[in-house]
C-alpha cells in the first residue's frame, strides 16, 4: 500500500535546501470507501526556524473534498499524521504541505473506490451515543524522541448529502466531530481540522515529542460545538 | 471454498498454498499421487475448483444447460456444510447436522465431483495442476471462497490451529458451541470482527446476538464483547442496533481493530481503548480470496480480491478463466452465499454460451440475506442489480421494517429452495 | 442450445421426474428460451423452474402468466408491500417480464412438499364453500378474472396473503378485492390457516 510521491513546490520561495518530499500513503484500490485508510507525512526537521506548518488532503471529485487539515508545531517532532477518510467517488488524492521556510509542496495520488456490499446509507438524523475519548501511548517514552498518540472519540460522521439520479443532494444538516486539538500543559502542540469525509469514530495518529514530563491533553469538537476532553501524564 | 482441508481443525494445517500430490492422497483416499494427466480430455471440459455455493451451482448449471460438456468439479471436502445458518449452531437453535449434506445429487447431475485439492493453475496450458497430476480445461471456474490473512493478526502466527475462527461451517462450529456451553460462570466470549470487505457482511453481527441470546438464556451472568475493526455495525446497521438493545450482556465496541493477541494470557489488545481478557475467543481474520485465486495471479493490485468481467466473470487478466463468488471485486454486491449462487448460474450460462460460439446473455445477480437476532426472529436485506455499460449496478435496496417471526419463516423456506439448487 | 427431449431424459435420471413424460408440446424445458435466463436469480427463492418448497414462498410454476405479470407490477409499486419481493419486482421489469413470466407459466407444477394437518384441512373445506364462487369447487380460479389457481400452493404462503388481505395490507383501496376481502376480514384467523391447509392440500 505504501506510496511515495516526490513532491513538487507549488510556489518556491526560497530555494529549498532539502526534498520537501511528501510521502502519501493510500491504498490504490479501498473496498471500504467509508474507511479509506490514508497515512501522510513529510521527512522534514521540525525546529523552531523550519519545520512543516500544516499537511491538508482533498479528492477535488468528491461531493466532500475536503479530507482533514492537519496544523503542525515544532512540538510534534515529525510531521505525519494517520486516520481514515471518507470518500464516494475515488480520484486524485491530493496533500499539501507548508513548509514555513520554503512554501507549498504538493503530492498526489489516484485512489480508486469499488462499494462492495450490502451497507445501508446512514440513518436519517440518527445520533448514537457519542462521547468516551481515548487516548494511546507507548509504554515507554523517551525525552526527545517523537513517538506516536493514537486518540479516537466515538461519534457518527455525517455528510447530509444523499445521492438522488446520480447527484449528490443536501437532506439533512453535517454532524461530525471537527476538530481535534492537542496540549502539552499549556502549549498548544498541534491541531487537526477534520469534515464530514473524515470517518466516523475518528481515530488520529500523530507524532509527539516531549522534553519533560507533561500532561497531555487532547480535546474534539463537534460541529455543534460540544467538546470531549481526554488526558494522559507523560512520564520521561 | 477453502482448497485446504478443515475437517480437523486441531490438526495444524499450513494456510498456504501447494501441499502438492501428499495432500491430494490423503485427501482422496487415493492409494498413491499420481503424475501427469489425471484424466484425459475427449470434448469439451470445464473444471470447477470449489464446491461451496458458488462453485457447486455453476458446475450443476453448466450441466442442465449443455450435457455434452463434461463437468469436473474439485472439492477437497467430502460433505457440504451450509455456513448460512450455522450462526444458529452456536445458540443451539440449529443443529450442524440440517445444514450438512454430501454430493451425490450434484453427481447424479453429471457432475464429477473429485475429493481434492487444485494447487495450482496453468493458464497458458489451460490445466489445473492436482500436485504431480493436472487436469485440462476449456473453460475454468475458480470458486475459491475466502482464506484468512493470519498474518496481520499479531500473536497467532504459527498457531492459527488453536484460534477458532468458524468462519467456515463444520467441525470449528461444532468446538466453538461447545466452548460456548463449557463457559465458566461470569464468563467472558470474545469475538472480534476484521475489517470489511470480508466473507458474509452481517454475519458477525448474526453472530453475536446468537451468542447473546444464548447466554442471556444460559448463562446469565456472561458477557459477550465485540472488537470491531469497522466503524460501525457494517450490514443491516439501524437493524442490527435494535436487536442489540436487546441483550445488555453485549459490549459491541467499533473502531477496535485487533492490535495483537496474547494466546498465553488469553487477551486481545485493540489498536485503542482498554485490552480485553477472555475466556473464550472468536477471532474472525481479515480475508482475501481463496490462495489458488490468488496463485493463478486472478487478483487485483492489493493482491487480494479477482476483479471480473461483471457479465461473464472472466478474469482481465487470465483468459478463459472466471471467478465467482466471495472472492470477487469490483461488483457493488456483498459476499454472500446468494451472491455466490447466483453468480455460479450466470457464469455457468455464460461459459455453455461461449463454448459453443454463442454470444452470453447479459444478465444481473441479486442479494437476498436473511440474519436471525434471536433463536425466532430475523431481519434481511435484498439488493437488485442490473447492467449498465457492462457494469453491474444497483437498482435497489430494501430492508424488512423490524425483526419478525414471518422474516424467519422466509428465511427457511429461502433455505430449502437455495440448497437444493445449489447441489440437488 | 439442447433440445427439449435431451432436457428431459436429464431431469428424468436426476429427479425422477416422470412429468415431462407427460406434457403438452406449450410446456417450455427449464431452461430454454430468454425467460429461463433472465429468471436464473429467481430459483434461489422459489425453487428450480419456479417449484418452491418451502412453506411461506409461492410456487411460479404453471402460474397464469398474466397473474405472475400483475403480481410483479403491484410489488414493484409498493401495493403488494415486500422489501424481499420489490427490488426483485423491478429487476424483472428492467429485464422483461413478459418473457419472464411466460416462461414460469410454462412449466409443469409440482405441488408443495409441505405437509398440511389433515383436521385443518376438513375444517377448511367445510369453510370455503363461500370461496367457490370465485375460486371455483376445484380452487384452480379463473384467468381470465385473474383469479389464481391455489391449489398446491404452499400453506404458509397461502395464509400470509390471507392475513394481508384481512389487514388491507395488500393492495389497499383495490376495487376488486373489496369483496374478498370484506369476507375474510369477517373470518378469524384460526379459520384463515385452516383455509390455507384445505386450499393447499388441492391438487
Amino acid at each position: 500500500m505504501a506510496v511515495s510521491r516526490i513532491s513538487r513546490p507549488a510556489a518556491a520561495q526560497t530555494r529549498p535546501d532539502r526534498d520537501h518530499r511528501i510521502d502519501l500513503d493510500v491504498p490504490i484500490l479501498s473496498e471500504e470507501p467509508a474507511a479509506v485508510p490514508i497515512r501522510v507525512g513529510v521527512d522534514h526537521p521540525m525546529e523552531p526556524e523550519h519545520y512543516i506548518q500544516s499537511i491538508e488532503v482533498s479528492i477535488d471529485r468528491d461531493p466532500v473534498p475536503a479530507k482533514g487539515k492537519f496544523l503542525f508545531s515544532p512540538a510534534n517532532g515529525r510531521p505525519w499524521a494517520a486516520y481514515q477518510m471518507r470518500s464516494g467517488t475515488g480520484g486524485l488524492v491530493k496533500a499539501v504541505a507548508v513548509c514555513n521556510r520554503h512554501g507549498e509542496f504538493l503530492a498526489s495520488h489516484e485512489v480508486r473506490v469499488v462499494e462492495g456490499g450490502c451497507s445501508t446509507p446512514p440513518e436519517r438524523g440518527a445520533r448514537d451515543r457519542a462521547g468516551s475519548p481515548e487516548l494511546r501511548l507507548p509504554r515507554a517514552m523517551k525525552a526527545g524522541e517523537p513517538f506516536e498518540v493514537r486518540a479516537r472519540v466515538i461519534h457518527g460522521s455525517y455528510t447530509g448529502l444523499v445521492l438522488k439520479q446520480g447527484k449528490y443532494v443536501r437532506e439533512l444538516p453535517e454532524y461530525y466531530v471537527k476538530q481535534m486539538t492537542v496540549w502539552l500543559d499549556d502549549q498548544r502542540v498541534c491541531e487537526f481540522q477534520m469534515t464530514s469525509a473524515v470517518s466516523p469514530n475518528p481515530l488520529i495518529r500523530f507524532p509527539l515529542k516531549v522534553t519533560r514530563p507533561a500532561t497531555l491533553r487532547v480535546q474534539f469538537v463537534n460541529s455543534e460545538e460540544q467538546r470531549w476532553d481526554v488526558l494522559q501524564a507523560i512520564r520521561v | 471454498m477453502t482448497q485446504l482441508s478443515r475437517r480437523d481443525f486441531l490438526r495444524a494445517t499450513a494456510a498456504g498454498v501447494g501441499l502438492g500430490a501428499a495432500a491430494g492422497g490423503v485427501l482422496g483416499g487415493c492409494a498413491a499421487p499420481v503424475k501427469g494427466d489425471l484424466a484425459r480430455k475427449s470434448g469439451r471440459r470445464v473444471v470447477v475448483i470449489g464446491g461451496g455455493w458458488g462453485g457447486a451451482t455453476a458446475a450443476k448449471y453448466v450441466r442442465l444447460q449443455d450435457p455434452s460438456i463434461e463437468v469436473i468439479l474439485l472439492e477437497p471436502n467430502r460433505t457440504f456444510v451450509s455456513c448460512p445458518f450455522s450462526n444458529l449452531v452456536l445458540s443451539g437453535v440449529e443443529s450442524i447436522d440440517t445444514l450438512t449434506f454430501g454430493y451425490d445429487r450434484l453427481r447424479a447431475h453429471g457432475v464429477k465431483v473429485r475429493h481434492e485439492t487444485a494447487t495450482a493453475i496453468e493458464p497458458d496450458t489451460k490445466r489445473v495442476r492436482i500436485g504431480e497430476g493436472y487436469l485440462e480445461y476449456d473453460r475454468l471456474i475458480v470458486a475459491p471462497g475466502v482464506d484468512f490473512m493470519w498474518d496481520q493478526v499479531e500473536g497467532v502466527a504459527g498457531r492459527e490451529s488453536t484460534v477458532l475462527h468458524a468462519w467456515k461451517a463444520g467441525p470449528q462450529t461444532v468446538e466453538l458451541a461447545s466452548r460456548l456451553q463449557a463457559l465458566p460462570a461470569g464468563g467472558v466470549v470474545l469475538m472480534t470482527v476484521p475489517p470489511a470487505p470480508y466473507r458474509c457482511p452481517p454475519g458477525p453481527y448474526e453472530r453475536a446476538c446468537q451468542i447473546a441470546w444464548y447466554l442471556k438464556t444460559k448463562k446469565p451472568d456472561a458477557k459477550l464483547v465485540v472488537l470491531d475493526a469497522n466503524n460501525d455495525i457494517v450490514s443491516k446497521t439501524a437493524l442490527f442496533k435494535a436487536a442489540f438493545r436487546n441483550y445488555p450482556n453485549l459490549d459491541y465496541r467499533p473502531t477496535s481493530k485487533i492490535e495483537r493477541v496474547d494466546l498465553e494470557a488469553r487477551e486481545v489488545v485493540p489498536a485503542i481503548g482498554d485490552r480485553v481478557r477472555y475466556d473464550v475467543l472468536n477471532l474472525i481474520p481479515p480475508q482475501r480470496a481463496g490462495a489458488i485465486a490468488i496463485q493463478g495471479g486472478l487478483a487485483d493490485t492489493n493482491n487480494r480480491w479477482c476483479e471480473v468481467n461483471h457479465v461473464t466473470f472472466e478474469s482481465p487478466k487470465r483468459a478463459g478463466v472466471h471467478v465467482i463468488g466471495d472472492a470477487t471485486t469490483g461488483l457493488p454486491v456483498p459476499k454472500s452465499g446468494n451472491i455466490a449462487n447466483a453468480t455460479g448460474k450466470i457464469c455457468a450460462t455464460a461459459v455453455v454460451h461461449l463454448l459453443n460460439g454463442k454470444e452470453p446473455p447479459v444478465l444481473a445477480p441479486g442479494n437476498t440475506c436473511y440474519s436471525w437476532v434471536s433463536d425466532r426472529e430475523a431481519i434481511a436485506v435484498v439488493n437488485a442489480y442490473r447492467i449498465d455499460n457492462g457494469k453491474v449496478v444497483q437498482i435497489e435496496q430494501k430492508l424488512t421494517p423490524r425483526a419478525a417471526v414471518s422474516v424467519a419463516q422466509n428465511s427457511i423456506a429461502w433455505r430449502t429452495s437455495i440448497w437444493n439448487d445449489v447441489l440437488g | 442450445m439442447r433440445t427439449w427431449s435431451s432436457g428431459a431424459r436429464l431431469l428424468l435420471g436426476a429427479t425422477g421426474l416422470a412429468l415431462l413424460v407427460i406434457v403438452t408440446p406449450a410446456v417450455a424445458g427449464p431452461l430454454d428460451g430468454p425467460g429461463a435466463q433472465k429468471a436464473l436469480v429467481c430459483s434461489a427463492c422459489h425453487g428450480f423452474a419456479g417449484n418452491s418448497r418451502g412453506d411461506t414462498v409461492p410456487i411460479l410454476a404453471g402460474a397464469d402468466a398474466a397473474y405472475l405479470k400483475k403480481a410483479l407490477s403491484d410489488y414493484a409499486g409498493g401495493r403488494r408491500p415486500s422489501p424481499e419481493m420489490e427490488p426483485y419486482a423491478k429487476m424483472a421489469l428492467h429485464f422483461g417480464v413478459d418473457e419472464i413470466v411466460a416462461y414460469f407459466a410454462s412449466q409443469p407444477r409440482q405441488a408443495t412438499p409441505v405437509k398440511t394437518d389433515r383436521a385443518a384441512v376438513q375444517r377448511g373445506r367445510a369453510a370455503a364453500a363461500s370461496c367457490t364462487v370465485c375460486h371455483g369447487a376445484d380452487g384452480k380460479g379463473d384467468r381470465a378474472k385473474l383469479i389464481p389457481d391455489l391449489t398446491g400452493q404452499p400453506s404458509g404462503y397461502l395464509q400470509n396473503q390471507l392475513l394481508l388481505f384481512k389487514q388491507d395490507q395488500r393492495s389497499p383501496g383495490d376495487a376488486q378485492l373489496k369483496a374478498l376481502k370484506l369476507l375474510i376480514q369477517s373470518l378469524p384467523d384460526e379459520t384463515l390457516a385452516d383455509l390455507a391447509a384445505y386450499y393447499s392440500s388441492l391438487r
